[in-house]
């Protein structure tokens, strides 16, 4: 099966992912092997998602964690 | 943070829904950390997220025996979340519009007709200086708040497309196109920033 540059573009988060099954992703492996443009798009969204995911996260401060924890622990129902 | 596994988190729920309060806060407290990321990345200042995220997890204590465990209760409290910030939203009215406004320069839509050149071996070093991180804290600062939040809830708190579609009640279809689009946008911010940096021009892997 041949795809189309419109197709493959409209799955590569997907593909990216690892999310799409082994016959469309054989379709656009073989797809990208002949398709430089394609090639491109799924190298520069899957460093993208890397990117992402590497941002450093900020968590909940300790204190605030720490009255949040009390208010649910403490309060009364009818209080909410 | 710990991850509960389904079992425990149903014994929890369980016991949570009798008025158990340290059930329910062994329940909730590894979500803390996620619903807090969530809310800072709705509201953009701390102390909204703050509040979102207390009334975000006293509505869920509120309306613990109305959850019918379909989805993890992370999901639950990621649509309640959701729920909160954008009435909290609403209310700052102003801010509403500025993030629903277009993304700078209004080019996201032509990611397809332009020439793409690999960020380079060097951009996932570089994202270790604070340059680049600024320009990727930016970029998802700017993101319509829609995609923002797919964006946070995949890509940030690591959950599966059916959990976002679940917290979100959106179809898959919908939870997975805007998640294309939002790193369609991410990726030709951070395009223009490593094309810039080092000034290559037209190079397609």
């Amino acid at each position: 099966m041949t795809m189309k540059c419109s197709e493959v573009l409209a799955c590569i988060s997907e593909y990216v992912d690892k999310e799409v099954c082994p016959d469309s992703c054989s379709a656009i492996e073989e797809h990208l092997a002949k398709c430089s443009h394609c090639r491109a798009q799924v190298q520069t969204i899957t460093q993208t998602v890397t990117l992402v995911r590497r941002m450093k996260n900020c968590c909940a401060q300790k204190d605030m964690v720490i009255r949040l924890q009390r208010r649910i622990v403490r309060i009364d129902r009818g209080k909410l | 943070m710990t991850t509960l596994d389904m079992e425990a988190e149903a014994a929890l729920l369980d016991r949570a829904k009798t008025g158990d309060r340290e059930a329910f806060w062994e329940l909730a407290a590894g979500s803390v950390d996620p619903i807090y990321r969530l809310a800072l990345r709705l509201m953009k200042r701390e102390e909204d997220a703050e509040d979102v995220v207390q009334e975000s997890f006293l509505k869920a204590l509120d309306k613990i025996g109305e959850f019918q465990g379909k989805s993890r209760f992370n999901t639950w409290l990621h649509r309640i979340a959701v729920n909160q910030g954008l009435m909290k939203l609403r209310k700052r009215r102003s801010d509403v519009f500025s993030m629903d406004a277009p993304v700078g320069g209004g080019e996201e839509g032509d990611a397809h007709f332009m020439e793409l050149a690999d960020f380079g071996s060097s951009a996932l070093e570089d994202l270790e200086s604070s340059e680049a991180a600024t320009v990727l804290e930016s970029a998802l600062e700017e993101l319509p708040i829609d995609l923002r939040t797919i964006v946070v809830m995949r890509d940030v708190n690591r959950m599966s497309n059916d959990e976002v579609a679940q917290a979100l009640e959106l179809p898959l279809g919908a939870v997975k196109w805007r998640l294309h689009r939002a790193r369609t946008i991410l990726r030709d911010r951070l395009g223009e920033y490593f094309a810039e940096r080092v000034c290559r021009t037209g190079e397609t892997g």
